[in-house]
């Protein structure tokens, strides 16, 4: 790793001290924030993750940005939904949050390694039903080869969340409001 | 070693909330002097999250009420004595 600057490190953690600061204490996001949106977000992350491959492939280059811009827009939401407790560094996160965030992580492991697996076993089944000679060629489009590629990276990118999400319990407002009396 | 599941994991009563408001803070305070996040006192509150050790210490000097006090291995029934 090159070394940096002190000044100019120090500056950039300064930076995103104050930008998480900001999202911890966020209050616009609020709405994203109860268990339902959060599980309904998930839901609408996982359904686009898949129809990225469809849109891409069949619908042509704008449905497929189309669906990949709105894919990405979901995925900010999750991030804010979710303080992006996912994405940060120990130092940021309270004991709570560092346990949470490393259980999603684990869970994301195995969730990745068994679709990974699971396409791999059906590509291996389809090839035993198709193939001529021990041999079989699969052809592609740019369009579809993109679409998978699209996929995967925001499978990749947005599963922790996803994780998070799902577990952790909404922020109802009786965690939110200041009730000194 | 013998193992526990989950389900067989001590589990930790609080009186969190009430000291909270016998010392007039508001979560978000509590959560300032302790380093956590206001979610996580929720998380305490309600007894969905056993805190660390060095955590609990923290709140029970914030809140100058002993240890115990706050946190138990079993349902408080007495009333609470003033600290």
């Amino acid at each position: 790793m090159p070394h940096l600057p002190a000044t100019w490190k120090e500056r950039k953690d300064a930076d995103r001290e104050r930008k998480v600061d900001r999202v911890m204490s966020d209050r616009l996001f609020q709405w994203t924030r109860t268990t339902t949106m959060r599980r309904v977000l998930v839901v609408v992350a996982a359904v686009l993750c898949v129809a990225i491959i469809p849109a891409f492939a069949q619908g042509g280059g704008v449905i497929g940005i189309i669906v990949t811009a709105v894919a990405w827009a979901v995925w900010g939401l999750l991030r804010m939904s979710t303080r992006t407790v996912a994405d940060l560094p120990d130092r940021f996160l309270d004991e709570r949050q560092r346990a949470l965030r490393n259980r999603a992580y684990r869970y994301a492991y195995l969730i990745l390694g068994w679709i990974v697996a699971g396409l791999a076993t059906v590509g291996l089944i389809a090839f035993v039903i198709v193939s001529d000679d021990d041999t079989a060629t699969v052809t592609t489009t740019w369009s579809q080869a993109l679409g998978l590629v699209l996929s995967v990276t925001l499978l990749i990118s947005l599963l922790p969340s996803m994780v998070v999400a799902w577990l952790d319990r909404g922020e109802e407002s009786a965690d939110v409001i200041v009730e000194v009396t | 070693m013998g193992r526990r599941s989950k389900a067989e994991e001590p589990e930790v009563f609080s009186r969190l909330e009430e000291w909270r408001l016998d010392r007039g803070l508001s979560r978000q305070e509590l959560a300032d002097a302790v380093s956590v996040h206001y979610q996580t006192i929720g998380y305490l509150e309600r007894g969905e999250y056993s805190p660390s050790l060095a955590l609990a210490l923290q709140i029970a000097e914030v809140l100058d009420v002993p240890l115990e006090q706050i946190f138990s291995l079993h349902p408080f029934t007495r009333t609470r004595e003033r600290a």
